[in-house]
């Protein structure tokens, strides 16, 4: 096995690599710029992750590709259609990562209704010696509205009836095993919900799905919640809305051009803004970097795959 | 709401309730409609301003066939989707005036704005009754008065024949007669009668229901001419005198007060508080402590009418529970007015803690997640063993907070309950010992001040974090600055310290720290539960009934 090419895409960590490197040959895709021609023929395997996945062009220059397997959950990174014509497999990581991403969806909630990222630069800055805090807001009863009721959006919504929050969802179908309300259309989900959360897959179809209107309906009491990606939000309109107040608020772990946070949410003190972090935990990524390695391991040795996508 | 099909603002609903609504109809909402003109291209409204101008841009929409039949249904569609707009943002600010005018007590638990407007013609019709109450006791002073058998007026009638040893027409003479506020007395008398007005204001104090408001007295040579005004005081019972003992920032609990008591603050005078306190508050039956400040024994010893404490706070530790034992003065605190904030917070603190969140915060807004790359890992939270330190109101909601998030709780609580499904251990050190997190809600006293020192920290171990939304004297702080700094302890979310607002400088330096500036209680909900439990528990002691919130004093 140690002959076979394995493509890293960028560095994802440190515990991967290690694990790569003892059972592959690993190949680092930003240490070697212009790979293409000393390496293309022995990579049967490319590693990618949410923010650097296979383009049609990439697949299309290694000959010998047989797998894709992805360090994250969503895959939109990837050209699927591409894979499955050429007969390429692709898997990715779930579960292992959905209780970090509900975890810190809820912690973004209480973060940004409770201004706690603010409460700890006030402190530090030692303005409380000068006088009080001022109020927040409450989260406990508040309804939560969860665009996409998968792993993830399910966790979430387990997590927010603790804090006796009323949950409702949008998705492709209904669940009426789960009992929480169903609402047809994002924009009728965020008319009636004080936080909405977006936790769905990244499709052509979800692209842009948090819109000018949804925004709108949301309004100035409302508040964003994206653990999901980026492109899901209009992120201009979303800049626009947040500085002239149109809404409530904000907390976001992705962004549509990572590393790169639209400057204008800077000064705002209603949001926090996180360099998505979502499965980021040390215990987590050993988790995904173990499913990573061993969907590897069974391709090549000729078992079936544990977690395929395509 | 769906404003098309509610009857609120019908002809109806103002006649059934005996409104008079037309003031509420601005012209504004009476906006014509105009049939579109083909020629001009669809205009789009943006959604109004607050203040209710309109910004109106101009889309155009090329990629959508524009044909005359298409053009007019359209327009009316969009202009039938302004007014509606125009007009439902109207209806929210008038809803929000509403509710801003409106007491609390007459929208606390009412959400829905149909629901406002019933309690409006409630509030309206509740003063209007007050109002006729009111007029009917001035009436009823006014008769009285008028009688020739009334007290008063006989008492005031005899100076017209008794004190004056003056001749001829220099006797004193009395009228009384009804005015807009009570009564109005006009007494006339000669220069050397000094006592004359004395005695009518003698008169005026014995008599139990009316307040002198005015004393003119004007000389006309050779006679003094007093015109005293009195008002009518209710026939009621006075309202009971309450102490606020508070910040002077902290003014929540004085309008509601107000409308049932008389209050008396402590920081408004420039007596020392001892001199204050004798001077005025001897006849008061019951404080009302907002904020920190001590209540002693010396300030109980001011107070002998003292039978009631409310606080505004949960922590009683700033009240000498002993001696008011000792007195007999019930203490009452804010019961579970708080408890879903804390517990809400406490929770927020430990996720902000573990998945490093205001510091990853701060990593975005320097720009460093653009020059310098990802952020470092943080901890997961699923499976982390919890042990909280007193499983009262707030740490059983932390408790079932944390529950599906996959965390196993366990808990030190003065009392051990069979019912609890946690896991109990007896002593702070074997809590710690086997917890990855401890959470410290629980009452700070005699037995728990720096219940978590050295051996605690220790305990708890170089992973372990503490959560402490309690009172920072739980904690042996500068031990814990200590344990921190050389890494004897993880970290730590802290919401309260020993000598707020001072904070351990040692701590702004790190990264293993949540600092927080006390405010786990800080949102307007938790205000207004405070602010009712504490007129509850005012009016069932005024009213000899059993307390809501007591606190147990030994």
């Amino acid at each position: 096995m140690e002959s076979i090419g394995v493509l890293m895409m960028c560095p994802m960590s440190s515990y991967l690599e290690n694990e790569l490197q003892k059972r592959f040959n690993p190949v680092r895709f930003w240490n070697f710029p212009v790979f293409l021609e000393t390496h293309r023929n022995s990579i049967r395997a490319v590693v990618g992750n949410a923010s650097t996945g296979a383009d049609a062009e990439l697949i299309d220059g290694l000959p010998k590709l047989e797998i894709i397997s992805s360090f994250s959950v969503g895959i939109d990174k990837i050209d699927l259609g591409k894979c499955k014509e050429k007969g390429i497999r692709v898997t990715n990581t779930p579960d292992v990562l959905t209780e970090d991403v509900a975890d810190l969806a809820i912690g973004l909630i209480l973060a940004l209704l409770r201004r706690l990222c603010e409460c700890d630069r006030y402190v530090r800055s030692r303005k409380w010696e000068y006088g009080d805090f001022q109020l927040a807001t409450k989260f406990s009863g508040k309804s939560v509205g969860i665009l996409g009721l998968g792993r993830i959006g399910t966790a979430i919504a387990k997590r927010a009836e603790a804090f006796s929050c009323p949950v409702s969802y949008y998705s492709r179908r209904v669940k009426p095993d789960l009992g929480y309300k169903y609402y047809p259309t994002v924009v009728e989900l965020a008319q009636n919900s004080d936080i909405l959360v977006v936790a769905c897959p990244l499709t052509d179809e979800t692209r842009h799905i948090v819109n000018r209107h949804v925004m709108d309906a949301l309004g100035a009491k409302g508040v964003l919640i994206n653990i999901g990606r980026g492109p899901h939000v209009d992120e201009q309109e979303l800049v626009n809305a947040l500085t002239e107040g149109r809404l409530g608020g904000a907390a976001l772990d992705v962004f549509e051009q990572e590393p790169h946070v639209p400057e204008e949410l800077f000064p705002l003190e209603n949001v926090v803004l996180l360099p998505h972090v979502g499965s980021s935990t040390v215990e987590t990524e050993n988790a995904m970097a173990d499913l990573v390695v061993a969907n590897l391991e069974a391709h090549f040795a000729g078992k079936s795959l544990l977690t395929p996508v395509v | 709401m769906d404003f098309a099909s509610s009857s609120l603002f019908t002809a109806d609903f103002a006649y059934e309730n005996e409104l008079d609504l037309s003031s509420l109809i601005t012209p504004s909402t009476f906006i014509p409609f105009q049939e579109p003109n083909p020629s001009i291209p669809t205009i789009h409204c943006a959604g109004a301003e607050n203040d209710g101008r309109q910004r109106i841009r101009e889309t155009t929409t090329t990629d959508e066939i524009i044909t005359n039949e298409d053009v007019e249904p359209k327009n009316k569609k969009a202009k039938r989707r302004e007014i509606e707009r125009h007009r439902r943002q109207e209806v929210t600010s008038l809803f929000g005036n509403l509710r801003y005018i409106l007491p609390s007590q007459y929208i606390k638990g009412k959400r829905s704005s149909s629901d406002h407007v019933q309690e409006a013609v409630n509030y309206i019709k509740d003063l209007e009754k007050k109002i006729k109450e009111i007029s009917l006791k001035r009436d009823r002073i006014k008769r009285s008065l008028s009688h020739s058998s009334s007290t008063g007026e006989c008492s005031i009638r005899s100076l017209e024949s008794s004190y004056c040893s003056c001749d001829g027409d220099t006797h004193i003479n009395v009228k009384v007669r009804t005015c807009l506020v009570g009564i109005e007395i006009v007494a006339s008398c000669c220069f050397r009668q000094e006592s004359c007005l004395s005695s009518i204001l003698q008169l005026l104090v014995q008599e139990q229901c009316l307040d002198v408001v005015s004393c003119i007295s004007s000389r006309l040579h050779p006679r003094f001419i007093h015109t005293i005004v009195c008002e009518s005081k209710s026939m009621a019972e006075e309202s009971p005198l309450v102490l606020v003992h508070r910040p002077p920032t902290m003014k929540y609990m004085d309008e509601p007060l107000t409308r049932y008591y008389r209050i008396l603050t402590t920081h408004t005078s420039s007596d020392p508080l001892p001199v204050f306190l004798s001077r005025h508050a001897s006849s008061v039956r019951a404080v009302v402590s907002i904020g920190r400040f001590k209540i002693d024994a010396d300030f109980l010893s001011r107070l002998p009418s003292l039978q009631l404490i409310v606080c505004t706070s949960v922590g009683t530790d700033h009240v000498d529970l002993p001696e008011c034992n000792r007195r007999g003065i019930a203490v009452t605190n804010a019961g579970g007015a708080y408890s879903e904030d804390v517990a809400d917070y406490a929770v927020g603190l430990l996720i902000s803690f573990l998945r490093r969140i205001p510091a990853a915060d701060r990593y975005v807004r320097s720009g460093k997640w653009a020059r310098c790359g990802e952020f470092q890992l943080g901890i997961k939270l699923s499976g982390k063993r919890i042990g909280i330190l007193g499983l009262g109101s707030i740490g059983s909601l932390i408790a079932k907070r944390l529950e599906p998030f996959g965390c196993i709780i366990s808990y030190n609580s003065t009392r051990q309950k069979q019912s609890i499904p946690y896991l109990y251990y007896p002593d702070v050190v074997s809590l710690a010992a086997n917890n990855d997190v401890i959470v410290l809600c629980c009452a700070l006293n005699d037995q728990t001040r720096h219940i978590v020192n050295r051996e605690v920290m220790e305990a708890l171990g170089k992973k372990g974090i503490i959560i402490n939304v309690g009172r920072g004297g739980l904690i042996d702080e500068k031990e814990m600055v200590k344990c921190l700094v050389e890494g004897v302890i993880g970290g730590a979310g802290l919401d309260a310290f020993e000598k707020e607002p001072g904070v351990p400088v040692e701590l702004f330096g790190l990264d293993n720290v949540v600092l927080s500036p006390h405010c786990a209680i800080a949102t307007p909900g938790s205000f207004d539960n405070v602010v009712e439990l504490a007129l509850a528990n005012l009016k069932a002691f005024f009213s000899n009934q059993p307390l809501i919130s007591p606190v147990r004093l030994n």
